[in-house]
């Protein structure tokens, strides 16, 4: 098969901060052309200049259009992919929106405190990633999936803890709740189709390479306060 | 426990082929046995039980085998899971005397416990070879080209063979002493092609005079042959050395075969079972995320079903084949001719049927007994391509008038005619 030369990659983004940045980073690196906008209202956004299709998707969905074949590239947060588990390819960190994922109690409870407890109710929007962290810590725990605003479940009587996703705290602090415990930190990657990493790896090596020579460096990031740039902390 | 309250379920992760696409799958898999049977392979079938026996090496098909309790011995029993080992059970017994090479083709089901595209698939559907008692990478070649083969003999073009060895990540793997844990951790980030992942899991490894460097570049070594011979000078480990240069002359000999253009490698990949060896390869369809063929060497199988031969093979995945295959589509939907026999006796539509299936066509006769209006309904609703309308009180000497499953009347013809103007189904297609 001869490499086409006509194909178009299609890149899936997600709506918000990893849209805004990874397509400062797409632009910079020359894969797009011209800064885009996530406030379009057309979905499906072609870049004249390069070719380049970008696909305007909600978070969730980003992993399943590129394990599927729908685009060939995408840029996603690592809880995303952790909670997924898709089949895809994740060849570059490109060192964005770094997000961490914290265990959070109401304020005076330790580690300890909670741990001992025979049942343990954890409210949380990430049900694989809590569960697996509790069964590898050995603690027995009830997960509660909830879509959002988890930081009330403690107060209203629904969990005894909340596992979520932490910027700068704020909104934890002012539901009375401290993080006591790091699950993950991490920033989103660049993650591939299979086949289209091997049927078209001319084209997607190459915008790796273009990428690579833009992403931020792990020292600027630290500087940030983003948390360890090594990433995961070994549970 | 979900109550299955309905006797009209079926289990989630199996499936009902409607007519057209049983037919389409049997035509898929009497394309790909042709081909198999053209490279010299024959048809082995094997029973869909066998005993659970559990193997090191083996753990994550193990956990996705299903077993039940056999009813005569009280023991263990599972569904297949996979064909090789079957093959090779086969070859190392009842086959042992036979001589080497074997060369054994089968196309059937596995059943697995798997999640494809985050859905639960428990059927597998199979066409695939295993060539027995030859080390050769000749051998290894061949079944590249047969699986290249396969997927041009129906018509799938937008493909590329994906190439890697057992022994490349075993080799440095075990040279760098890694195990347990942090090796299962590790081929996982190389699994996902996570460069910032493997580099982090390799932190304490010593980089001198080690492959450790050279790993955590791994995840980029994907392309055509000019990535091997990048990799060639640099590792330091013999045994993946061994494999890398292995990899060269396969590549090689497919040169030969005209296959340069199909052929990538990529060195993350090392696939599920433990038991594969050598080369080993993936064929990857642009647009789907699963491979749609695979296999490679496993040397080290055979020897557990007390035979000291090696072998290779590989499979095409049907589940993921067959949506990929369109030529022949026209064919395979419904009848040629609806028979519709209005008279009492109804010897002439019988007789009619008879003949014209004698010709090759498919013909299927309107038994229930309705209006011409309704018969018709029926046959557009069945994708009928023609009606023959034997009329009662008609034309004597056996006539019949055609019609389009709409109405459109093409007119009444003594039956001789008939058969005259549409002559044989093949000069047809």
């Amino acid at each position: 098969m001869k490499e086409n030369r006509e194909k178009e990659l299609i890149i899936a983004l997600p709506k918000g901060r990893i849209f805004t940045e990874a397509t400062e980073c797409l632009v910079k690196a020359g894969v797009l052309s011209r800064p885009i906008s996530d406030k379009s209202r057309k979905l499906i956004l072609r870049d004249a200049k390069t070719g380049i299709r970008v696909l305007i998707l909600r978070n969730h969905d980003v992993p399943i259009y590129v394990e599927r074949g729908a685009a060939d590239l995408g840029v996603i947060g690592r809880d995303v992919l952790l909670e997924q588990g898709r089949d895809v390819y994740e060849p570059l960190d490109m060192k964005v929106a770094p997000c961490r994922l914290m265990v959070a109690a109401p304020e005076g409870m330790t580690w300890a405190d909670l741990t001992g407890r025979i049942s343990l109710r954890v409210a949380t929007k990430f049900p694989v990633i809590t569960t697996r962290f509790f069964e590898q810590m050995g603690v027995q725990a009830k997960i509660i999936r909830l879509y959002g605003n988890v930081e009330i479940a403690p107060a209203t009587g629904v969990a005894d803890l909340v596992v979520d996703l932490v910027d700068t705290g704020g909104t934890l602090r002012a539901n009375g709740l401290v993080p006591i415990r790091e699950i993950f930190s991490a920033t989103a990657r660049l993650i591939a189709n299979r086949a289209s990493l091997k049927t078209n790896y001319k084209l997607v090596s190459a915008i790796i390479e273009q990428l690579k020579g833009v992403i931020p460096t792990a020292q600027n990031r630290t500087e940030n306060g983003a948390g360890p740039a090594s990433g995961e902390e070994r549970a | 426990m979900r109550q299955i309250t309905s006797l009209r379920a079926i289990p989630g992760g199996s499936r009902v082929f409607l007519p057209g696409e049983a037919k389409h799958k049997r035509e898929v898999e009497e394309s790909l046995l042709g081909v198999f049977e053209q490279w010299g392979f024959r048809e082995l079938l094997t029973p869909a039980f066998e005993f659970y026996v559990p193997r090191a090496g083996s753990e994550v098909l193990d956990a996705q085998t299903y077993r039940m309790v056999d009813l005569e011995s009280g023991g263990l029993l599972a569904l297949r899971a996979d064909m090789t080992p079957q093959i090779a059970r086969a070859a190392g017994t009842i086959l042992a005397a036979h001589p080497r090479p074997l060369r054994l083709s089968y196309a059937a089901n596995v059943f697995r416990h798997a999640h494809v595209a985050g859905e639960l698939q428990r059927e597998f559907w199979q066409a695939g070879v295993e060539l027995i008692g030859l080390v050769s990478l000749e051998a290894d070649a061949e079944m590249i080209a047969i699986a290249v083969e396969c997927l041009q003999a129906n018509g799938v073009d937008n493909f590329r063979m994906s190439l890697s060895h057992g022994a490349f990540l075993r080799g440095i793997l075990g040279a760098l002493g890694l195990e347990g844990a942090q090796r299962a951790e590790l081929l996982e980030a190389i699994e996902r092609r996570d460069s910032s992942g493997v580099t982090s899991l390799l932190k304490g490894v010593p980089r001198q005079k080690t492959d450790a460097g050279l790993l955590e570049r791994v995840p980029e070594c994907f392309g055509g042959v000019e990535v091997l011979r990048g990799v060639e000078e640099k590792i330091r480990t013999p045994a993946a050395r061994g494999a890398v240069r292995e990899l060269l002359r396969v590549f090689r000999i497919l040169e030969l075969y005209g296959l340069s253009e199909r052929i990538i490698f990529d060195l993350c990949d090392f696939k599920d079972f433990d038991y594969y060896t050598g080369v080993i390869f993936e064929g990857f369809v642009e647009g789907s995320g699963y491979p749609v063929c695979g296999g490679g060497r496993y040397d080290r199988l055979l020897g557990q079903y007390g035979d000291d031969a090696l072998g290779t093979g590989f499979a095409v995945d049907l589940n993921q084949m067959l949506p990929l295959v369109t030529q022949g589509a026209e064919s395979r939907n419904g009848t040629d001719f609806l028979v519709i026999d209005l008279t009492r006796e109804k010897r002439s539509g019988i007789v009619l049927s008879r003949k014209l299936r004698a010709r090759g066509w498919r013909v299927a006769r309107d038994i229930i007994r309705r209006d011409l209006a309704g018969s018709l309904e029926y046959a557009r609703a069945a994708g009928v391509s023609k009606c023959l309308v034997i009329e009662r009180g008609g034309k004597r000497g056996g006539h019949a008038r055609l019609l389009e499953p709409n109405g459109e009347d093409l007119g009444a013809y003594p039956i001789e005619e008939i058969l005259a103007r549409v002559g044989g189904r093949d000069e047809n297609r």
